[in-house]
């Protein structure tokens, strides 16, 4: 009886504590529920804006002066900045975000500005901000987000494309910066006595060779247009185009010029630029983002920088134009009024110079072209304000991966620049069946 | 009788309710963060569809298009080779160094930790670290192999389509080898010594040790390290984004490079290819499931 008993006060207990147990997990499960579901707007009467990007060495970082100078002028807004540490952080997250229907007010749209506005994603800020405010803009820039007479993004940064160089090192080997990609595979045995790689392009990952060889299309036409008309597949071009082919057979007389270092497939931005900064190589080919680079890499590193080579004496430095980092607008943004109000507000002229100006970055405007203070990168502006800017962001499917896997093959010995030209545009038409 | 049979038929709910409770929010977390996902992407394999706006239901059509996708198929050649020579090499190897370091070293406990210590780097900053090592122009391996002689050895490790897997399969077994050592550490002190001591009376001695008694009893260990190696050979992702992104071209694109490459990157232009990308995840999910059933039944006939 006495085991019985107790038996039964212990599972009586039990049961008592099961219960509490219970009560206690739904009371705090609903704790949660209730913390998700509540509003994250603040205080009463605070409004938010969103604004996502990647761009926290481009003037966006986290802690960006623009979201507590734009809050001091609208006490009743609060803009919230969020800013990922790379692309490959942001794009899922926008993605998630996107598919929620979540889609931050502003955001860095990547690759795809006009596909998010054809899909209602993103607003056509042409009607919304008005032509005489996107007349500002490069060209160009508002080119790459335009389709059917609507743009669904504008331009943060532009970027240029150029050739930089130790002017000491040049000294030492006798040359001076090549005018044409001929006089670079002329002097590329002179610079290899002296021990060094004629040319460094970053080529890992390989849409590199693709920001490379697109405006080698261009100075082979001589039409800024044709890249973005065989990109897009448009007025009957394709990738078969007599200008690519001869664009990669340039690029393949470079490879077998012995200009570039047999590791080339292997070379990040940042071992690139390791490699000018360490004297190994006479020409880095890369970007307007490498003056940013090199100053907090290298402060005092004594550099230059000149045009792309042309196609042949006397012929355009084309090169590489467009926004690398550029803004959306929500088309479904609760605060459409208070986001507009902070595009116009962060890209007041002086402002967006003095933001861009701190970050090293290339200004999107023309106006602010003027106010660039690097000396580099007011060097590598001067090339779009002369309108030597050159598309070369792919945007159309299968376009960038099929042009940077011919040229990687190109590279490597293993086809010629018809059957690659032909390839790319095999590529192509298998990726619209994706 | 009547109550007698109520006690009974109630019971069991009484019994299994604090194992209901107690399990609840594992399957909650469980399906809302591995069962919606699978389901959800079972469903959105067979649209067309960028992860935004409506999706276009295709059927089959991203299944039937893989099979003719050379991308994917280079994908799946090295998809395959990395999970077969990393499975095969980080079951062989630690196991080999775990029995090396059963022998009472005097710095034994000092290189355990040496080698379990790249088990903690995470695989992004491995593979930043091994493309520094690597860099064709003054990377470590270089200036190493220029030092005791051997510069002729160097090359781009990384830039050459044919040098590039095997080099990523050996920097995975660096950062993988002390996590499985440690395992097989364990399972190897489970072993009785009464075992091995009964077989030293008989006259065996060293590899026969090994051959009849060690390896025999890490038998659920190995079958474990198995699993784990193919499973993370099967997606793996990071190590090779990090030291290649996949390149060059597409020489070292693993499924999981593609995919990730197809849903966020730019493979595919302006329009990611959710749809077509999670037809590749439903082939790594389907593949994963058959891998995971012939180990276990593997490990079940060898029970019987």
């Amino acid at each position: 009886m006495k085991i019985s008993s107790t038996s039964s006060r212990a599972a009586g207990t039990r049961k008592k504590v099961l219960r509490r147990a219970v009560v206690a997990a739904i009371a705090m499960a609903s704790a949660v529920l209730l913390a998700a579901c509540s509003s994250t707007g603040g205080s009463s009467g605070t409004r938010t804006i969103s604004v996502w990007t990647w761009y926290g060495n481009q003037g966006m970082p986290n802690n960006t002066p623009l979201a507590a100078e734009f809050e001091k002028s609208h006490p009743d807004v609060k803009v919230n900045i969020r800013t990922f540490g790379s692309t490959t952080d942001y794009a899922p997250a926008l993605a998630a975000a996107v598919a929620a229907g979540k889609t931050p007010d502003i955001f860095g749209p990547s690759f795809s500005a006009i596909s998010y506005g054809q899909k209602g994603v993103a607003l056509d800020v042409k009607k919304a901000l008005g032509s005489d405010f996107l007349s500002q803009f490069f060209q160009a820039d508002n080119d790459q987000f335009s389709s059917g007479g609507k743009q669904y993004g504008i331009g943060w940064n532009a970027q240029s494309f150029g050739l930089f160089y130790d002017p000491a090192v040049l000294a030492k080997i006798g040359i001076q910066p090549p005018q044409t990609w001929d006089d670079l595979i002329a002097d590329a045995p002179k610079i290899r006595a002296a021990g060094y790689i004629p040319l460094t392009v970053p080529s890992s990952p390989s849409y590199g060779l693709a920001d490379f060889v697109g405006p080698l299309i261009t100075q082979a036409s001589n039409d800024p247009t044709l890249l973005l008309k065989i990109d897009s597949q448009e007025d009957g071009k394709s990738w078969k185009d007599p200008a690519v082919v001869a664009a990669l057979d340039k690029f393949q007389q470079l490879v077998k010029g012995g200009v570039f270092d047999s590791g080339l497939l292997a070379v990040t931005y940042s071992s690139a630029e390791q490699l000018l900064t360490t004297g190994k190589t006479a020409f880095l080919w890369d970007g307007s983002w490498v003056p940013a680079d090199l100053k907090a890499s290298s402060p005092n590193f004594k550099y230059d920088v000149a045009p792309n080579p042309a196609w042949k004496a006397g012929a355009k430095h084309w090169t590489g134009d467009q926004a690398g980092a550029s803004l959306s607008v929500s088309a479904t943004s609760a605060d459409m009024k208070d986001t507009l109000d902070f595009i116009k507000f962060i890209y007041q002229k002086d402002r967006y110079s003095s933001t861009l100006n701190a970050a090293q970055a290339m200004p999107a405007t023309e106006a602010a072209a003027a106010d660039v203070a690097d000396p580099h990168v007011k060097t590598m502006t001067s090339w779009l304000v002369d309108g030597l800017g050159a598309p070369h962001i792919l945007y159309g499917a299968g376009s960038e991966s099929g042009l940077s896997d011919v040229c990687v093959a190109i590279v490597e010995g293993k086809t010629t620049p018809v059957d690659a030209a032909a390839s790319i545009q095999a590529a192509v038409d298998k990726a619209k069946s994706k | 009788m009547p109550s007698t049979r109520r006690i009974i038929a109630r019971r069991p709910t009484r019994e299994f309710l604090p194992g209901i409770l107690f399990v609840l929010p594992a399957v909650i977390l469980f399906i809302a963060f591995v069962g919606y996902p699978l389901v959800s992407s079972l469903y959105y394999s067979l649209f067309s569809w960028a992860g935004y706006g409506v999706p276009e239901f295709i059927g089959f059509d991203n299944f039937v298009n893989l099979t003719q996708d050379p991308n994917f198929q280079s994908a799946v050649v090295v998809t395959v080779v990395y999970t077969v020579a990393t499975t095969i090499l980080q079951t062989i190897v630690p196991m080999l160094v775990a029995i090396l370091f059963m022998q009472k070293w005097r710095a034994g406990a000092l290189l355990r930790t040496m080698i379990f210590i790249p088990s903690v780097i995470s695989l992004t900053i491995t593979g930043l670290l091994w493309q520094l090592v690597l860099q064709p122009d003054g990377g470590l391996l270089e200036v190493l192999l220029n030092r005791v002689g051997l510069g002729g050895l160097s090359r781009p490790w990384l830039a050459d389509s044919t040098s590039v897997v095997p080099v990523l399969i050996i920097v995975s077994l660096w950062q993988s080898l002390g996590f499985f050592l440690v395992i097989y550490y364990a399972g190897l002190q489970g072993i009785d010594p009464e075992l091995y001591e009964a077989a030293r009376v008989d006259g065996a001695s060293g590899f026969r040790l090994m051959r009849y008694i060690t390896i025999p009893s890490l038998r659920s260990v190995t079958t474990l390290v198995i699993s784990l190696n193919l499973i993370n050979g099967l997606k793996v992702f990071d190590l090779i984004y990090a030291m290649t992104a996949g390149g060059p071209g597409t020489a070292s694109q693993s499924l999981g490079v593609y995919l990730y490459k197809l849903a966020f990157g730019s493979e595919n232009g302006a329009s990611a290819a959710f749809g077509y990308a999670d037809a590749i995840g439903v082939v790594m999910m389907i593949a994963a499931a058959i891998l995971f059933l012939v180990v276990s039944a593997l490990r079940r006939g060898r029970r019987a």
